[in-house]
């Protein structure tokens, strides 16, 4: 009965995908110690259609374009100076074919070489996932034109290995920050310190000059080497006046165990915007 | 080995990621002991509707728009405000299923063939696009923490093309 019920909420939330052709994928990161290697990832077709999926990895690492954008740096070949587990991590099986409305567990075995330092490894699964033909609209024959593109879905989750004490750290500095038209926008330079990913959040919170909070929010971060982020928020049209900007970066996820994350002591610094 | 407390574990944390509120108290109950993986969220990507140009005329091109009806569209959910980078392989061509061998078809998409708009699905609201490029989205705030997106494109069959039902796959990557 209370499978029924979940099972009812999960339709309830997914409306349209039930008729759609793509997997869930959970958890949507995946942490391999060097004590036990292996891990498991669960797939779970909505659809109403088999989706045939396939794993892989591949190497890539968040970092931001030239405009602050996060976007993530892959690298096919990653040489030794880069700590890439691709190489090792094995998934089980690479490839299969998920019923409708059924689960699929994919094993993933860490062989890592023997001599490896400790430190943290990265990679990325990358979960293919792909529906039959859909047909066409019109009516079929061979005697017109009939054209119609089928959708493959590509999910990339990161993968890491850890191995011995990992600790993160974070330097942050050149915090800026604006108000254009009714959205603040935060800059900030970001360099990880220590040998594993920052995974965290940033926390924000803008102050008028009486110190009345006028906007807060927060926005989940992951820095592997260095990260230059440019972040809008939407804070409505704000007085003129100064303002103080304060952010707080911490070990923290809402979607991520704090046994997963490293930890770090908060990060604080602050900045004063002028809105004229 | 934390191990999520069976598929009822997963289902739990499903419904804790599409409703915010119960995420604390059943995201916990999913921890059973201690190292790594909690599932306490997920992401799907789905691709909802195919791009779809139906019936076509030789020597007349034909443009999906991003908010048709017959666009493509996906949904992705995940983590809320998470964002997302998306990538589309596009192609060129494609081929004819049914027709003589090797016959084929050109495909174009233009700077603002493509759409993503957070929460809703609808693609009028939706902030254009160029799918040849990389593009950076955001999930919704609880409680929708979707991403939806459209596709559209142009097909351009030559007055003589060949009849017959013209394929290929456009590939969605997310990565999160």
């Amino acid at each position: 009965m209370r499978n029924l019920l979940i099972l009812a909420v999960v339709i309830v939330c997914l409306p349209r995908a039930l008729g759609a052709q793509g997997v869930l994928v959970a958890p949507h990161a995946i942490y391999i110690d060097h004590q036990t290697r292996s891990e498991s990832v669960q797939l779970y077709n909505p659809g109403t259609e088999p989706v045939e999926v396939s794993v892989s990895t591949t190497f890539g690492f968040p970092v931001t374009d030239s405009t602050g954008r996060p976007t993530l740096r892959m690298i096919e070949s990653p040489d030794s100076t880069y700590p890439s587990a691709s190489d090792w991590i094995q998934a089980f099986p690479r490839r299969v074919t998920i019923p409708p409305r059924r689960r699929q567990t994919i094993r993933l075995l860490a062989r890592p070489p023997q001599n490896l330092e400790d430190g943290e490894y990265w990679t990325r699964l990358i979960i293919a996932a792909k529906g039959g033909q859909v047909p066409v609209s019109g009516v079929a024959g061979s005697d017109r034109i009939q054209v119609g593109l089928t959708l493959e879905v590509r999910t990339v989750i990161a993968l890491s290995y850890r191995k011995g004490n990992v600790t993160t750290g974070l330097a942050v500095s050149d915090l800026r920050a604006q108000v254009l038209d009714d959205s603040l926008e935060i800059g900030m330079n970001l360099e990880r310190q220590g040998e594993g990913a920052f995974i965290g959040t940033l926390k924000w919170q803008l102050q008028n000059a009486e110190g009345q909070t006028q906007a807060e929010s927060y926005v989940p971060l992951a820095v592997y080497y260095t990260l230059a982020p440019r972040l809008r928020f939407p804070v409505g049209k704000l007085p003129a006046g100064r303002y103080t900007l304060a952010t707080e970066l911490v070990s923290e996820r809402d979607d991520l165990s704090s046994d997963v994350l490293l930890p770090i002591e908060p990060v604080r610094t602050a900045v004063v915007v002028v809105v004229p | 080995m934390i191990r999520p407390a069976g598929w009822l574990g997963l289902w739990l944390c499903t419904g804790a990621l599409m409703l915010p509120r119960l995420s604390a108290a059943q995201g916990s109950s999913a921890v059973a002991t201690a190292r790594a993986t909690v599932v306490t969220s997920n992401i799907t990507v789905n691709g909802l509707s195919d791009l779809d140009f139906g019936t076509v005329l030789g020597g007349v091109a034909t443009t999906v728009l991003p908010t048709d009806a017959n666009a493509g569209s996906f949904l992705v959910t995940g983590n809320p405000n998470a964002f997302i980078t998306m990538t589309f392989t596009l192609p060129t061509v494609l081929t004819n299923t049914t027709g003589p061998p090797g016959t084929t078809l050109p495909i174009s998409f233009g700077p603002t063939s493509a759409r993503w708009l957070r929460q809703q699905n609808n693609p009028a609201a939706g902030t254009p696009f160029d799918p040849s490029v990389v593009t950076v989205g955001r999930l919704g705030p609880p409680p929708r923490p979707f991403t939806y997106v459209w596709l559209g494109g142009t097909v351009t069959p030559a007055p003589a093309q060949a009849n017959g039902l013209y394929t290929g796959t456009v590939v969605l990557t997310v990565i999160y």
